[in-house]
């Protein structure tokens, strides 16, 4: 909820309240000095209807206001008055009233001397202030409102500016993060805060950047250098056995370690989010190229493969991480795959999957993910393909489920949006 | 046309590697450990081909392309870095580089390179290559063989191609897998595949010119030479 209407609501909230006790209250009180007044008022007529009536004798009743009646002794009482309800025959109803009733005597003779002031009905009244309160308080919340759109415009404005600034920015872009001065203390020290904190983000996602640019670097020249050596020592002729083998070794060695620092370095750069591309990727025609790709492979293998296809299933992402991903669940089951077996793939909208033949399941499906794991004891794998895989799904908040059924490993991959 | 190469790369050893093996291969390599000296010899001579490593002391390799392609724009530039292909490759290629290849790389498939991108910028140098009676066409990847036409499948092709440009030169499993089927060796189970496949060519070259060309160096590989 934006500041502007939470501080409209809540205000219109206690408003409502603090309207329906004013409300109360103020009918109240008004019906009570209105009361008191219209007794004072009725009393003194009565005291002038008493005076006539002495000096007169008689007094003409006029009613329903004015009424002297005489009366025994045993009814006298204190004066005393009440509300009530007389028929009036021209409207046809009964109309309120406020009577008062006081007691004189005169020459041995007791008097009930009733004075009544018609009254405004008390619907009335209560009808009339609401509509009073409810103009005045609704004038008050469209002034406050305009005031605090205008406040709005004034105060948040400039850190309105910032908010969009900060939601421009990235990382990767070489734009330095450069907020507004607002001149209000409290977002000038908030804003000093963020760029602090950018600042300090920043360069430590540059060193970081740095490092593994630099760690390639530094890491796969001596690589070079060392399996271009080898290359060079094979050509010569008068070595024997035990050193063949020796350089053989050196020359896989670098094969391995060149393909695990690059795994490695992949996979930070997926963390650090060098890869930002996305366009929508179609599963389907990936998997196609690359069983296609690995055409000779498969046949070498005696390994056939079958595709299901329901629905092709696209899924927004990097097209290098996706053919990434590909490349290495697909390398995965070959490797895995006894020969002359069947690796089954299943596309549908929502998923996709990859099966090999085997003969165990894999005793801890959480571990393969993990880099450097390794099922089994081939010296080829580097242990980091599937934590690639992983990394790569995590990215894009895919889900992966193991399952082994049927003497059948399965990779099922499944689409962000279900 | 003096086969001429200028190597930009800081690193000593590899540099002394890579410009002994293109001097073995035929080629004259000049080199330069960075930008500025890279610039300098550019400036004052041709060079038909130009390696050029990303991660120098003065600055990102990069940055030579435009300055190379602006004064030559038939040099063939190619990165050797040892950065992931997947982002330079891109910025690599659209700054007009021609090709790439990722550290550490083989010295024959460099070679190959090489090869392929001097037949590609200059019509000059013959698109045809001869080894005793084979010739191979690289404009319509046509072989013949004693001047008659002989039918090889497209892996077979470059088989050939990779292991007649890389004469009398020992070839790994590993290096022609790659070259040929483009996988990383290490991601893949390959020993029997690769012999599966030499095996073949090896059937088919002898059928046709009744040598053995391809000799099994044990241990190692493979080596294309005549007896």
């Amino acid at each position: 909820m934006k500041l502007l209407s939470k501080i409209n609501r809540t205000y219109l909230r206690y408003g409502i309240l603090v309207f329906l006790i004013a409300d109360v209250v103020i009918i109240l009180m008004s019906n009570f000095i209105l009361k008191e007044e219209i007794d004072q008022q009725l009393l003194l007529e009565a005291e002038v209807i008493a005076e006539t009536f002495e000096k007169n004798g008689n007094f003409l009743n006029v009613y329903p206001t004015d009424i002297v009646e005489e009366i025994a002794f045993s009814k006298v009482e204190n004066s005393s008055s009440k509300d009530t309800l007389i028929y009036d025959a021209k409207h046809d109803d009964l109309v309120p009233y406020r009577e008062l009733s006081t007691f004189k005597s005169f020459n041995g003779k007791h008097y009930q001397i009733i004075t009544r002031q018609m009254l405004m009905e008390f619907d009335d009244i209560f009808s009339l202030f609401t509509a009073l309160i409810s103009t005045v308080l609704g004038l008050i919340f469209i002034l406050v409102l305009l005031f605090t759109q205008k406040m709005n415009t004034i105060l948040w404005g400039t850190f309105n500016k910032n908010v969009e600034l900060l939601k421009g920015y990235s990382f990767s872009s070489n734009n330095q993060l450069k907020l507004k001065d607002t001149g209000i203390e409290e977002f000038d020290d908030l804003n000093q805060v963020i760029t602090k904190m950018s600042d300090r983000l920043e360069k430590d996602y540059r060193s970081s950047k740095e490092f593994s640019a630099n760690a390639a670097h530094e890491l796969q020249t001596p690589l070079a250098i060392i399996r271009n050596k080898c290359e060079n020592l094979f050509s010569e002729t008068n070595l024997n056995d035990e050193t063949i083998q020796s350089i053989r070794e050196i020359y896989l060695s670098t094969d391995r370690l060149s393909g695990i620092v690059k795994g490695l370095l992949l996979l930070a750069k997926i963390d650090h989010g060098q890869f930002n591309e996305t366009e929508e990727v179609s599963f389907s025609k990936l998997l196609k190229i690359r069983i296609d790709n690995l055409d000779e492979i498969l046949q070498d293998r005696n390994l056939s493969v079958d595709i299901y296809t329901s629905e092709d299933c696209r899924i927004k992402m990097d097209m290098r991480l996706a053919s990434l991903l590909i490349q290495n669940i697909t390398t995965n089951a070959v490797n895995h795959s006894p020969a002359s077996k069947i690796i089954e793939i299943k596309i549908s909208k929502t998923q996709f999957s990859i099966s090999n033949h085997g003969e165990t399941a894999i005793k801890d499906p959480e571990l393969i993910f993990k880099r450097f794991y390794k099922e089994s004891k081939s010296s080829k794998s580097t242990g980091i393909g599937l934590a690639l895989v992983k990394k790569i799904a995590d990215h894009y908040g895919m889900k992966i489920q193991y399952s082994f059924k049927n003497f059948k490993h399965t990779f099922t991959f499944k689409s962000p949006d279900c | 046309m003096d086969k001429e190469i200028l190597l930009i790369e800081d690193d000593l050893s590899l540099q002394k590697t890579v410009a002994d093996f293109l001097k073995s291969s035929g080629f004259k390599c000049i080199c330069a450990t960075n930008i500025k000296e890279g610039k300098q010899l550019f400036d004052k001579k041709f060079y038909p081909i130009v390696l050029l490593d990303l991660g120098l002391p003065d600055g990102d390799g990069l940055d030579c392309i435009p300055f190379i392609k602006s004064i030559w724009n038939e040099t063939g530039v190619i990165i050797i870095s040892a950065r992931d292909k997947l982002e330079d490759r891109v910025d690599g290629l659209n700054l007009g580089a021609d090709d790439y290849l990722v550290k550490p790389f083989h010295l024959s498939e460099l070679n190959a390179r090489i090869n392929a991108l001097l037949r590609r910028n200059f019509h000059t140098h013959t698109s045809i290559i001869k080894f005793e009676n084979i010739e191979i066409e690289t404009q319509d990847r046509t072989i013949k063989i004693d001047g008659e036409h002989v039918d090889f499948s497209k892996k077979e092709y470059d088989l050939l191609l990779y292991f007649i440009e890389n004469e009398n030169r020992v070839l790994t499993k590993e290096s022609l897998f790659e070259h040929v089927w483009g996988e990383n060796s290490v991601f893949m189970d390959n020993s029997d595949f690769i012999y599966t496949h030499i095996n073949r060519l090896r059937k088919k070259l002898k059928k046709h010119t009744g040598e053995n060309y391809i000799k099994t160096v044990h241990g190692f590989g493979y080596k294309f030479e005549i007896h």
